[in-house]
């Protein structure tokens, strides 16, 4: 991506900056986001590779989606090649978003988003906490940031930005 | 992953530079990346997030794995539901691979190698080519680093850090 592209994205999420995440969850493979200013509420969703760190480690990424909570493996009837990881609360993700992820992230603010140059995405929250988006396909989207109000829209696809309205 | 840690896998992934010489290839998901030094051979496993790009464009990734080429994709015949990404030569990543140059391949410099403290890893090459590995599981295997042929344990990083070994 140009820089003159970089810089049009990087203008475009900043306008979370300062906004406070509502809720987070999933819907299928894809990871969404909802964060509130004022009366404004934006959702980003994200089709490819990303994480949720602390200053220290990874809290959760899309891998976990993938695999079944402790609980479910442990089970001495559980079956690998039967298990179905978009059952809700099946997987690992599911499971962090529910007892640990909604409580810890839900109200905190957006310090700093960052858009590089590969259309990488980060954003910085409220005690250290990031968000990580890590482009992983070259020509499908890779994450949108949506105005759930306004309607407006902006896509990075692999290639680099897609529909922006 | 604590400094120490950062520093160990540091140590251990710095032996590739100056190698001249790679392939690439995949079983199943799993990337395998091989770094020759000499009578020396460095195998990576990738079993997360990586991709491979040059100054301007990403050019492979592992998602690359699950598309069908071009070709099979406009084929009148061709039914997503059908589509089995595993067999070789019928998605991108394979197709990607099989167009590599051997003549460049052979000549590839690693000038660089980085671990940070997520466990995500950076190979660099001469003329701006980079591999850049994205640890995207909070506890799974992502990579490991080992020297081919030698009894010497395996760098393995997880997504919670190194993974020690016996």
């Amino acid at each position: 991506m140009n820089q003159k592209d970089a810089s049009r994205a990087n203008d475009y999420v900043s306008r979370i900056i300062d906004s406070q995440i509502l809720s987070l969850g999933r819907n299928k493979a894809m990871a969404w986001i909802i964060f509130k200013l004022g009366d404004s509420e934006h959702s980003l969703e994200v089709y490819s590779s990303f994480r949720i760190k602390d200053n220290n480690k990874i809290l959760v990424a899309n891998l976990d989606m993938y695999e079944p909570t402790e609980s479910l493996s442990g089970n001495e009837s559980f079956d690998y090649d039967a298990f179905d990881w978009d059952a809700k609360g099946a997987n690992r993700y599911d499971e962090w978003i529910e007892d640990v992820g909604l409580a810890s992230l839900s109200g905190l603010k957006v310090v700093d988003t960052k858009v590089n140059s590969c259309g990488d995405l980060t954003i910085l929250l409220e005690q250290y906490i990031e968000i990580e988006v890590f482009l992983n396909h070259i020509t499908y989207l890779c994450w949108r940031l949506l105005d759930l109000d306004l309607g407006n829209l902006f896509e990075m696809l692999g290639t680099g930005i897609g529909k922006e309205q | 992953m604590n400094q120490k840690d950062v520093s160990r896998a540091n140590e251990q992934v710095k032996r590739i530079i100056g190698s001249q010489g790679f392939y690439i290839g995949r079983a199943a998901a799993m990337a395998w990346m091989g770094f020759v030094f000499g009578d020396t051979e460095y195998a990576l496993h990738v079993q997360c997030s990586f991709r491979i790009r040059d100054y301007s464009e990403i050019l492979v990734t592992d998602m690359e794995m699950l598309e069908p080429t071009e070709s099979l994709l406009s084929s009148e015949s061709f039914d997503y539901d059908t589509f089995h990404w595993d067999v070789q030569g019928v998605n991108r990543y394979d197709e990607w691979v099989r167009a590599l140059d051997p003549a460049l391949l052979s000549t590839l410099k690693v000038v660089g190698a980085r671990v940070n403290s997520y466990g995500d890893l950076t190979v660099l090459f001469e003329q701006n080519i980079a591999i850049e590995v994205f640890a995207n599981s909070a506890a799974d295997e992502c990579w490991r680093l080992f020297e081919r042929g030698s009894l010497a344990s395996h760098l393995v990083m997880l997504g919670s850090g190194i993974e020690e070994q016996d």
